[in-house]
């Protein structure tokens, strides 16, 4: 018993049955949000896509170490799947939802297996995922089978719920509440098994973790698989709810950032960094979006200022900073 | 396809070629002294384009002549990004350092959103409407003058390097730090200084472009993208390289945009940078500064 | 008893006395209840969508002068009348030139109470905001916007005045070899020069497939990105191909770009056509080009010179902004006049019931050079034809066909 208990307090990771309650009833209570707050359904359901998708990058950015600035293309590759999918052939999204991930796998894979065997790290890594994105963006906007330019729009099919189409927003909230929700408890329990652990060994010094035998690019293969994954479910759930996908809203660079920055401010390499960081961030731009109504590029600015500041300053993001909180307040209980 | 078709497609890659070379010597020299991978770069070329256009515009100061004020004001841009915002991060993981310069890069093209407005502006000025011909291809006045500061700067700043007393400071602080501090090498002053020179190309390629190129806040962000291309190729710290890149790349894209449609013509480019970053990451002429 | 009688009020005189001024009040409330309550006439909101930041902004905010004149003009002749002098108010909304912005656009301009939304300038972003328009059940009338898709998805709430793609082209090419052969001029082979979005493409669509109607033939098609600070390859290209006419699509800005650019390579064709081309036909690319514009044509729509409430609505335009109102600009300006045509007769600011006005339309008394304005079932304007145009001496005339022109075709033009 001890001896257990001396484990789960090593890797900190000891949480109570009455911790566990007090989520499962926050989790209860998130499902009344939308009728408390109806019209910030929309804000809630771009802060839990965008906490989806930065989890996905967390994954192999976050816990692996392996930055990528260029997540934008496994969230087109997503949407583009399942839409063109549904358009073309007629198959329902739900389908097209594990179509766009298995294409984003394969893709991340095949750029993974390139980057890693020639090793390529930390800036070269990032740079080459936003190569790939670019180059997948040029092609979405010239491809006349994909929309070019135009894009897809999906025929409205009214409450369709076989075709992952309602005509009310609260469908899509539950579900990505439910997704998010279980993401997070999943990453969350993978942190301590073997692979979790051998993530980090390779984020904090690769060459170090391969002298001891762990094999830097099986795990950051699989990293990148749930990575590219992730983001890919989040491309298809956001093309459901806007029924319609551009090159420039999938593909850009701006999605990378937006997708990159929640874990990054909101903890890298934790489990609820994403969801943190989408909490903040997704307010902060609507907010400033309505408020500076014609530049709404100002929001960026705060983002950039927002990254500038964390990154020197709390490179641990804001759960750094929530630990540092409960460390000191459990302290002065002692 | 006739051959001035092609002829004149390849004047205007070799043109502006120039102009990515010398976004991309900046850039050269801020990673070749300080390993820093700024991604802000075009940003602070667009602040150049803006200076220029404003004092074009409101004091209808001649546009080549400007580039004394761009200089002096990126300079101090340059200076004081290094300060407030390297320093702190010159010991962090590397891919914090990219982080912090993206941050830079987002607040800067956002800060001009919203001070200027995201239109396009077009800066008016007679050395616009000057063309001479060669046959039946086009020499655009405002594109060759762009070539020619460009090669000038890099000239300038290749001379700096290897025959001044603060280019031998330079190369010292770059190569071995801590040995250059103890030969009284102010490293901290090197560093100021470099960052500024580099923001001050970045300066004058925007002076440059800025007579015929649309001006506005997202403007930058072509060039970045494309600098670290020519970076990779022609090997960083390389600056033979970074002039050759920049006119390979400039061809490049002249070239995809013959043959591809108009959205796909960086293609070739970024192809091209995937596999120099997987196969021989040192470019083309990579290794030191020199 | 002398004092009592003069100071007492007789109880009847009161009761009459009250009685007059409470019916009198009681009237007051009812007839004139913006007296009473110190308070405007009623408000209908209008909404609008537009590109008034970003690299069109020029565009958008052209959109936004030609809408807040005909509000102006609207309210200043009685507002809505069958809704008590209601006056109409303009919402804005900024599309920035993003089709995603456009859904929580239309979101917020529905919640604003917009009773019905006039957009987008851009095809992409007007056939995201109509998908909108139709789930909110807000009607919706199309300002600009070329794509036949618009009005091609059985959507009922959606309207469109201007010329779709399919008008356009096929007009253009028909006025084109007409004045070909008034001129006697043989033209055989085309090359287009246009934009990649759903502006440029579908027209690219149409004219490859209809050119051959008219004699023609498409032998290059080449797309450039609006965005893209610098086309001289593209222009390049077409120079190369040597072809009789040289066709060009694209918004304002690059407009001017890719006209300046043909200028620069000494570009030589027997003429230079716009195909609704969003600035060969504007006042300010004249104004911005000089001389260098002379000559160039434009096949798009464009009010009718010829009409009196044309001359009233550009010397209002003129005097109100200080500046040349464009063709682009009539049509929010049309707009405005349809919905509120449509409020006169359905007497009502719900959607449903205004939606059953407007399909109803049949206005005469409007700018365009066509014959009545009538909404087909699919809401496009049925007798929508666009004309071609030629900038002369400095200024941009309308001539062909004969029925609206105000001019004579210089042709072949040249270079």
């Amino acid at each position: 018993m001890d001896k257990d208990n001396a484990t789960k307090r090593r890797l900190g990771r000891a949480l109570s049955t009455k911790i566990w309650l007090m989520l499962a009833v926050l989790l209860i209570l998130l499902h009344a949000l939308p009728f408390v707050f109806p019209e910030f359904v929309h804000l809630f359901i771009i802060t839990l896509l965008y906490a989806l998708m930065g989890q996905g990058w967390n994954i192999l950015g976050g816990y692996a170490g392996q930055f990528s600035f260029g997540h934008a293309l496994f969230f087109g590759i997503g949407a583009y799947t399942s839409s063109l999918l549904f358009v073309k052939l007629g198959v329902s999204p739900w389908l097209g939802i594990v179509a766009g991930i298995g294409v984003a796998v394969a893709i991340g894979l095949f750029i993974g297996f390139l980057s890693f065997r020639y090793g390529l790290t930390g800036p070269f890594f990032a740079l080459i995922m936003l190569a790939f994105a670019e180059i997948f963006h040029m092609v979405s906007k010239s491809w006349d089978q994909v929309g070019a330019a135009l894009g897809i729009l999906i025929p409205l099919k009214g409450n369709s719920p076989s075709l992952m189409q309602f005509t009310e927003k609260e469908p899509f909230y539950f579900m990505l509440l439910w997704i998010v929700a279980l993401v997070t408890y999943f990453t969350w329990r993978f942190e301590g098994t073997r692979t979790g652990l051998y993530w980090q060994a390779i984020r904090e010094n690769q060459d170090a973790a391969s002298a001891l035998g762990v094999s830097p690019m099986r795990f950051k293969l699989v990293a990148m698989t749930f990575s590219a994954g992730l983001t890919a479910m989040g491309g298809t759930i956001y093309a459901q709810y806007l029924l319609y996908i551009d090159p420039d809203s999938t593909f850009g660079v701006i999605n990378s950032v937006e997708i990159m920055l929640r874990p990054i401010i909101g903890g890298p390499g934790t489990a609820l960094g994403p969801l943190l960081g989408s909490m903040v961030l997704t307010p902060l731009s609507e907010v400033t979006r309505i408020a500076l109504r014609a530049y709404s590029g100002a929001y960026l600015m705060l983002y950039g200022a927002i990254l500038v500041i964390v990154v020197i300053f709390l490179p641990d993001g804001l759960m750094g900073m929530v630990k540092n909180w409960v460390r000191r307040f459990s302290k002065r209980t002692e | 396809m006739t051959a001035s078709f092609v002829a004149q497609s390849l004047l205007n890659g070799i043109l502006i070629g120039g102009v990515y070379a010398l976004v991309a010597v900046g850039l050269n020299l801020i990673f070749g002294v300080m390993r820093i991978i700024n991604f802000a770069h075009g940003s602070l070329m667009m602040l150049g384009m803006f200076t220029t256009y404003w004092l074009v515009s409101l004091l209808q100061v001649d546009p080549y002549l400007s580039i004394f004020l761009v200089i002096p004001i990126l300079f101090g841009v340059g200076v004081c990004f290094q300060q407030v915002v390297i320093h702190p991060i010159m010991r962090a993981p590397e891919h914090n350092q990219l982080l912090v310069t993206l941050g830079v890069s987002l607040f800067l093209d956002n800060l001009a959103v919203v001070l200027w407005s995201p239109d396009y502006r077009v800066m008016k000025t007679a050395y616009a409407d000057i063309n001479y011909y060669v046959g039946d291809v086009s020499v655009s006045l405002v594109r060759l003058l762009a070539f020619v500061l460009a090669v000038g700067c890099t000239a300038s700043l290749y001379f700096l390097l290897k025959k001044t007393d603060l280019g031998k400071a330079i190369r010292a602080a770059s190569e071995e730090s801590e040995g250059a501090e103890l030969t009284g090498i102010n490293v901290k002053k090197v560093y100021l200084i470099s960052f500024g020179i580099g923001s001050a190309c970045a300066g004058v390629a925007g002076a440059a472009v800025a007579p015929f190129f649309p001006v506005y806040p997202y403007v930058g962000n072509l060039f970045t993208i494309t600098a670290f291309v020519v970076i990779v190729l022609g090997g960083m710290g390389s600056f033979v390289g970074a002039f050759a890149g920049g006119v390979i790349i400039g061809v490049a894209d002249s070239i995809g945009a013959m043959l591809l449609p108009a959205a796909m013509k960086s293609v070739i480019s970024f192809s091209l940078f995937i596999l120099i970053l997987l196969f021989k990451p040192s470019g083309l002429f990579g290794g030191r500064i020199g | 008893m002398r004092n009592e009688k003069k100071v007492s009020i007789s109880r009847r005189d009161f009761l009459k006395n009250s009685a007059v001024a409470g019916t009198g009040l009681a009237l007051g409330a009812v007839g004139f209840p913006a007296v009473l309550r110190g308070a405007q006439p009623p408000e209908i909101p209008i909404g609008h969508l537009h590109p008034l930041s970003g690299s069109l902004a020029f565009d958008g905010q052209e959109m936004r002068k030609g809408l807040l004149l005909a509000v102006k003009e609207v309210n200043e002749a009685g507002g809505i009348k069958s809704l008590g002098g209601a006056k109409l108010k303009l919402l804005d909304a900024d599309s920035e030139g993003k089709p995603e912005l456009a859904i929580s656009s239309m979101e917020r301009l529905a919640k604003s109470g917009a009773v019905a939304v006039v957009g987008c300038y851009q095809s992409s972003v007007t056939l995201v905001a109509t998908q909108q328009a139709e789930k909110l059940r807000i009607p919706f009338v199309v300002s600009v916007a070329v794509a036949d898709e618009i009005t091609a998805r059985g959507f009922k709430y959606t309207f469109r005045i201007q010329p779709n793609s399919e008008q356009m082209a096929s007009y253009t090419l028909k006025y084109l070899r007409e004045i070909a052969d008034a001129a006697n001029t043989p033209i055989k082979t085309i090359a287009y020069l246009h934009d990649n979005t759903a502006f440029g493409q579908p027209l690219a669509a149409h004219v490859k497939q209809l050119a051959p109607k008219q004699g023609l033939e498409l032998i290059l098609d080449v797309p450039y990105s609006p965005a893209a600070p610098d086309v001289t390859t593209e222009v390049g290209a077409i120079k190369a191909s040597g072809a009789d006419i040289v066709l060009d699509t694209g918004y304002f800005g690059d407009g001017v770009r890719v006209y300046k650019t043909m200028k620069d390579l000494r570009l030589q064709a027997k003429a230079v056509l716009g195909l609704a081309n969003g600035a060969f036909s504007h006042p300010k690319f004249v104004q911005e080009l000089g001389s260098i514009a002379e000559n160039v044509m434009d096949g798009n729509y464009h009010a009718n010179p010829l009409s009196e409430i044309t001359k009233r609505a550009f010397a209002n335009y003129k005097k109100e902004f200080n500046a040349d109102m464009g063709s682009g600009t009539i049509f929010p300006y049309m707009a405005v006049y349809v919905i509120a045509d449509a409020l006169e007769r359905a007497k009502s600011t719900k959607g449903e019931q205004l939606r059953e006005a407007l399909a109803k339309t049949d206005l005469k008394n409007h700018i365009l050079p066509q014959g009545p304005l009538v909404f087909g079932p699919d809401g496009q304007n049925v007798n929508a034809a666009p004309v071609i145009m030629q900038v002369q001496n400095g200024s941009v005339k309308v001539v062909w066909p004969v029925a609206y022109a105000d001019g004579k075709p210089i042709f072949p033009v040249s270079m």
